[in-house]
């Protein structure tokens, strides 16, 4: 009886033994080689994501590792208790109001504003009209500031040297101003050649 | 171009009736995401229309760019609004592993098969939020639109995942119907 029961204990030993050396070479597995790789995998084969190429050596590696196993049981107990709630009964009135509501302030905006800020102030009533300076202060101001800003303008102008040349607004690098002189250049001895040209002819007529 | 994308074309080039469509299509997912985030009805259903409306607001102002990826750009909007939320709400509460985990007698019960849906179910609201965030949204979300939402890579995503089921497991039991 003792001698069976030892038997039993070593049989036992020995498959647990065992047992145990599977799940250390499969843990090995896993820690050396390819332990986030497999339970990647097995985490998209649980959400059908694994390409079906891969799938066929995946469940070769599934048969004999209790990793990738607990991933797929303990995955579809989290998908199975995680159930759809029923959204209440919303909110595509509200949503559609509350767009209609935002529309709208936005045409009420618009139409309150049709010139920018600078303009109603110098020509327009509105908000703060009593505020403002008398209408012919303002209209005098405003030319003074035109008059400004215009002088200011004429004053680059003829600062950067008029229209053309290498300081004007258009304006021509020194290398292109030498290549058109150039050119001017070989036009003007052109000229002066047909001219000879035409004198030669000339004695002839 | 896939129903969605008409869909949102339609909607930004005027016709506002359509995103009713839209709405009743992911109404209930978005709204089972968000109620498993903030665990509070209320606030779940006040946020649901907040993330619609702000998606509405978007396409009608041409903000929308996400072309073929309404649906991870809607539950962007979402977990935003949960975020929001938290933040109004100082509810962020970091729990550390003696929280997450319960005690020795629950384990252990849990070894014996006494485990329901519903434990597990508490246990994953439970979890670290990132970790629980991603068994929550891969409930509706493939993991590469799940990357698209969190903004990381799918290997973060995929390790995450995996992390939060490890704890899961933890707390069945590490034999448990094994």
């Amino acid at each position: 009886m003792h001698s069976e029961n030892n038997r039993e204990n070593k049989s036992e030993n020995k498959e647990t033994f065992a047992e145990g050396r599977r799940r250390e070479d499969c843990a090995q597995d896993h820690n050396q080689n390819h332990s986030q790789t497999f339970e990647q995998k097995a985490l998209l084969y649980a959400y059908g994501e694994l390409p079906a190429e891969e799938e066929k050596n995946f469940l070769l590696h599934l048969n004999g590792c209790k990793i990738c196993q607990r991933v797929l049981f303990v995955s579809s107990a989290a998908r199975a208790s995680l159930s759809e709630v029923k959204a209440p009964a919303v909110c595509l009135d509200k949503i559609l109001l509350r767009s209609a509501q935002i529309d709208a302030a936005k045409d009420a905006a618009a139409q309150k504003r049709p010139f920018a800020a600078w303009l109603r102030w110098a020509f327009k009533g509105g908000a703060g009209a009593d505020l403002r300076p008398a209408p012919a202060v303002r209209l005098t101001s405003f030319a003074a500031v035109l008059a400004a800003a215009m002088l200011i303008f004429a004053g680059v102008f003829f600062y950067k040297g008029g229209y053309g040349g290498t300081k004007g607004i258009y304006a021509v690098s020194v290398s292109q101003q030498d290549f058109l002189n150039s050119m001017y250049n070989n036009l003007d001895s052109i000229e002066t050649e047909v001219e000879g040209l035409e004198t030669y002819i000339s004695q002839f007529q | 171009m896939d129903k969605d994308a008409i869909l949102t074309d339609i909607v930004q080039n005027g016709g506002k009736e359509n995103f009713g469509l839209l709405v009743n299509k992911y109404k209930d997912q978005l709204y089972s995401f968000i109620y498993y985030s903030v665990k509070d009805e209320d606030a779940a259903g006040d946020i649901l229309q907040d993330s619609f409306l702000k998606a509405f607001e978007h396409l009608s102002e041409y903000k929308y760019r996400e072309e073929g990826k309404f649906k991870a750009w809607l539950f962007t909007i979402a977990r935003n609004k949960i975020t929001d939320h938290f933040r109004s709400v100082s509810k962020i509460v970091q729990l550390d592993e003696e929280d997450v985990f319960p005690s020795k007698d629950n384990t252990a019960s849990a070894a014996l098969g006494n485990i329901s849906l519903k434990e597990i179910n508490d246990f994953i609201l439970r979890l670290p939020r990132e970790q629980g965030e991603v068994i929550l949204l891969r409930q509706y979300l493939s993991f590469k639109e799940i990357a698209a939402v969190l903004g990381c890579p799918l290997g973060t995503v995929l390790a995450r995942m995996s992390r939060g089921l490890k704890k899961l497991h933890q707390f069945m039991g590490e034999d448990y119907a094994l």
